[in-house]
């Protein structure tokens, strides 16, 4: 799926650790490049899963903290 | 006229001065990423639930000592903070974490299934099907790069040096991950569609 030394500097891109000339790079080879584009994309759809697969505690593990808090007062 | 949100380091503030509301709007705001992260990291609901309340116990004492002073950074600092306690654990019951069994994951319980009307339900259930595939394919540093970065907003130097491994190591850990959490989308959906 991924060539590496392209997916390290498109991981980079999506975290927006690469200095602004490189951005302006890399966002041009996304423009105009469908193999790069289509590799960012795979990036950007398994974070978008992960943002959509989080769950929350109970409600009492919640409670059990604030009861705790507000014992310290 | 509609109240201006008030930041994490603003509510970090009031909370300190004594607003107990304050914590609660934290703990709102960043409870299903501090949760789900440590979850993704043990795959156990039960373990990652007293993680999340031990390190929301750090937290408070820090707050309530005055010793916080990472300003701006409220998420990150607690994501590190519990991250620091799934380490501990693992180093304490002197292994790292594998995959469940299927009988013993219980991820499903923390779904509350049996609390939510019929169309939460199958909501639920999806997601419950999806974290499940999720968590049980990713080696270890793979999850915990994928937690570090995403969740905790870590720099992947900062990772590196928090990790022991250099930058291009976590970057090729990160690699790995996206190839392997691809895989696990694509078996998901053929798993969904069965």
């Amino acid at each position: 799926m991924y060539e590496s030394s392209t997916t390290h500097d498109l991981i980079l891109y999506y975290f927006n650790e690469v200095e602004l000339a490189d951005t302006v790079l890399i966002q041009h080879e996304i423009d105009h490049n469908p193999e790069t584009e289509e590799n960012f994309q795979e990036i950007v759809q398994v974070m978008d899963h992960i943002d959509n697969c989080m769950v929350n505690p109970s409600a009492s593990v919640i409670k059990n903290i604030l009861n705790y808090s507000h014992s310290l007062k | 006229m509609q109240q201006p949100v008030l930041n994490d380091r603003e509510l970090v503030e009031m909370y300190q001065q004594g607003n107990e509301d304050c914590l609660t709007v934290l703990i709102e705001r960043h409870q299903k990423r501090i949760f789900s992260a440590i979850l993704f990291l043990v795959n156990n609901r039960e373990l990652a639930e007293d993680i999340f309340q031990d390190t929301f116990v750090k937290v408070i004492n820090t707050l309530k000592k005055g010793s916080y002073n990472e300003e701006g950074k409220f998420l990150p600092w607690v994501l590190r903070i519990s991250h620091n306690l799934v380490i501990d654990h693992f180093r304490r019951n002197q292994r790292m974490p594998m995959v469940h069994d299927k009988e013993d994951y219980s991820i499903i319980e923390s779904l509350q299934l049996m609390d939510d009307n019929v169309q939460d339900k199958i909501v639920k259930e999806q997601i419950y099907k999806e974290v499940r595939l999720l968590v049980e394919e990713l080696p270890y540093e793979q999850k915990e790069v994928i937690i570090l970065r995403h969740f905790a907003d870590m720099s992947f130097k900062e990772i590196a040096d928090a990790t022991g491994v250099s930058i291009n190591t976590s970057l090729g850990r990160m690699r790995y991950a996206l190839i392997n959490l691809r895989k696990v989308i694509e078996k998901k959906k053929l798993v969904l569609a069965a």
